[in-house]
């Protein structure tokens, strides 16, 4: 509970409180426009109404695509983006739900140190055949220092989302 | 001109015909680029999870390129836009930034100002180089060639940061493309989001967007999509190979890098362009640069 009320303080910040229901997000968002389940004028009036916790379980509030659109269209400058970032940092923190393609970014990232390594096979920043293929076009060997991406990882306890 | 580039993840992984345009026409431009070492992720795909992680990962490149000097350019709008970011958090907030130094000085023994800039090519292209001088060196007039461009949402977005283009209607890139002689077709979708960030959360709401667009080109019979993005060039592309294979749609619109179609005007061979890594290939440009 106090974690809640800490967290409405947040959102508060970002101007959800402001929202009088226009409904242009939902209007100009990309996602909505092609999936009707998801409606972030409705997802902003939940929260003002009942608070946060009674989105946290919402499978839809992960569909934003993050482009943006709403919050630069927003006539009471709601952060509406930012609102969703503060969603999933809540719904990751409390361990509700991980989402299959943040745990892959976080193993890649934390076990290789770029997103695009630990995909099939072992893991690694640069597959062999990759490297080859960038020498012979005369491109150079890419320094990735993996450790660092580790230590960041583990300072924020973002590994959690690894567990079990 | 001297910048440092920090290359990210998917680019040097997966679109290397990316990276050698960018290179040979900043070369060709007089652009002197040293690639960023010791690198890691610039912590894009945390800002929305972990806003902590994210800003650590981010300041620690930005550290790293603190003690190089140059100011930073990327191929990439994910790492523009977090780089940016991060950078005017480090600049503006005391607050952040000696908490951050405090934890990157006890970690990697670095620190960070927020001194540097942080581009895109399409910052460097545009703003530094400029379309004058651009012009000046277009060997080869691509009149005749009909471009769509896809510039792609965090290079304009949130503009309280990116502050480069109008955020909803951006129209640099079309100005960038025009210099080179083609035409920038104008099109409905054109300002619509590719989808990419909706794999593996709603693989349908993903390639129901790149539909839309590429249906659209489709009936424009344009001769390539143009992007500056990893993300978009790598949902355009595969995403087409994926429809053609799983729903046996055959769009084929070719996915061109920006750097590929600015190298053919600025003269550089076609063969130093990278154009064998397309997956789907524009013929008729490739006819025409024999
Ligand atoms: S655009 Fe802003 S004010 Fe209008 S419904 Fe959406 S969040 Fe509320
Ligand atoms: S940022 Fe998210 S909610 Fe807003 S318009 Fe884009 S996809 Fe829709």
């Amino acid at each position: 509970m106090i974690l809640s009320l800490k967290l409405e303080d947040e959102l508060k910040k970002l101007n959800s409180t402001l929202c009088y229901q226009c409904g242009t997000c939902t209007g100009t968002c990309p996602v909505a426009r092609v999936e009707e389940r998801f409606n972030p004028r409705r997802i902003i009036d939940k929260i003002k109404l009942y608070g946060i916790d009674s989105v946290l379980n919402n499978e839809e509030i992960w569909y934003c695509v993050e482009c943006f659109i709403c919050m630069e269209k927003c006539p009471q400058n709601v952060k509406i983006t930012e609102i969703f970032f503060k969603l999933y940092e809540e719904v990751i923190k409390r361990g509700i739900k991980k989402p299959r393609k943040y745990v892959g970014l976080v193993k890649a990232i934390y076990s290789t140190g770029v997103s695009t390594g630990a995909y099939g096979g072992k893991p690694e920043a640069f597959s062999g055949l990759i490297l080859k293929k960038r020498e012979k076009m005369g491109l150079p060997k890419p320094v990735v220092k993996e450790e660092v991406a580790k230590t960041i990882i583990e300072s924020t306890g973002l590994n959690k989302i690894l567990e079990d | 001109m001297r910048y440092t580039l920090y290359l990210g993840c998917v680019i040097p992984a997966k679109e290397l015909n990316y990276e050698l345009s960018t290179k040979k026409v900043f070369e060709k431009l007089g652009i002197e680029l040293k690639y960023l070492e010791n690198f890691v992720c610039c912590g894009f795909p945390f800002e929305s999870i972990s806003e902590e992680t994210w800003l650590r990962m981010a300041s620690y490149n930005l550290a790293l390129a603190e003690n190089i000097g140059n100011d930073i350019v990327t191929m990439c709008n994910g790492c523009a836009n977090s780089l940016i970011h991060a950078n005017k958090i480090i600049k503006e907030d005391k607050e952040k930034r000696e908490e951050i130094n405090k934890f990157l000085t006890e970690k990697f023994n670095l620190s960070v100002s927020g001194k540097l800039n942080i581009k895109h090519i399409i910052h460097v292209l545009y703003n530094d180089v400029g379309l004058e001088r651009i012009k000046e060196n277009v060997k080869n007039n691509l009149n005749g060639l009909r471009f769509a461009v896809h510039v792609g949402c965090h290079i304009v977005r949130p503009s309280s940061y990116m502050n480069f283009d109008n955020p909803i209607e951006p129209e640099k890139m079309d100005e960038l493309i025009e210099v080179t002689g083609a035409e920038s077709v104008n099109y409905i979708t054109k300002h619509l989001c590719c989808g990419n960030y909706a794999r593996g959360i709603n693989d349908k709401v993903s390639i129901t967007l790149l539909r839309r667009k590429l249906e659209e080109l489709k009936d424009l019979n344009v001769d390539a999509l143009v992007t500056i993005c990893p993300a978009c060039y790598l949902q355009y592309e595969m995403g087409q190979l994926e429809l053609r294979m799983k729903e046996k749609i055959n769009l084929n619109i070719p996915v061109l890098h920006y750097p590929q179609v600015l190298g053919l005007a600025l003269g550089i061979p076609v063969s130093e362009l990278g154009f064998d890594q397309n997956k789907i290939k524009p013929k008729k440009i490739l006819e025409q640069f024999k």
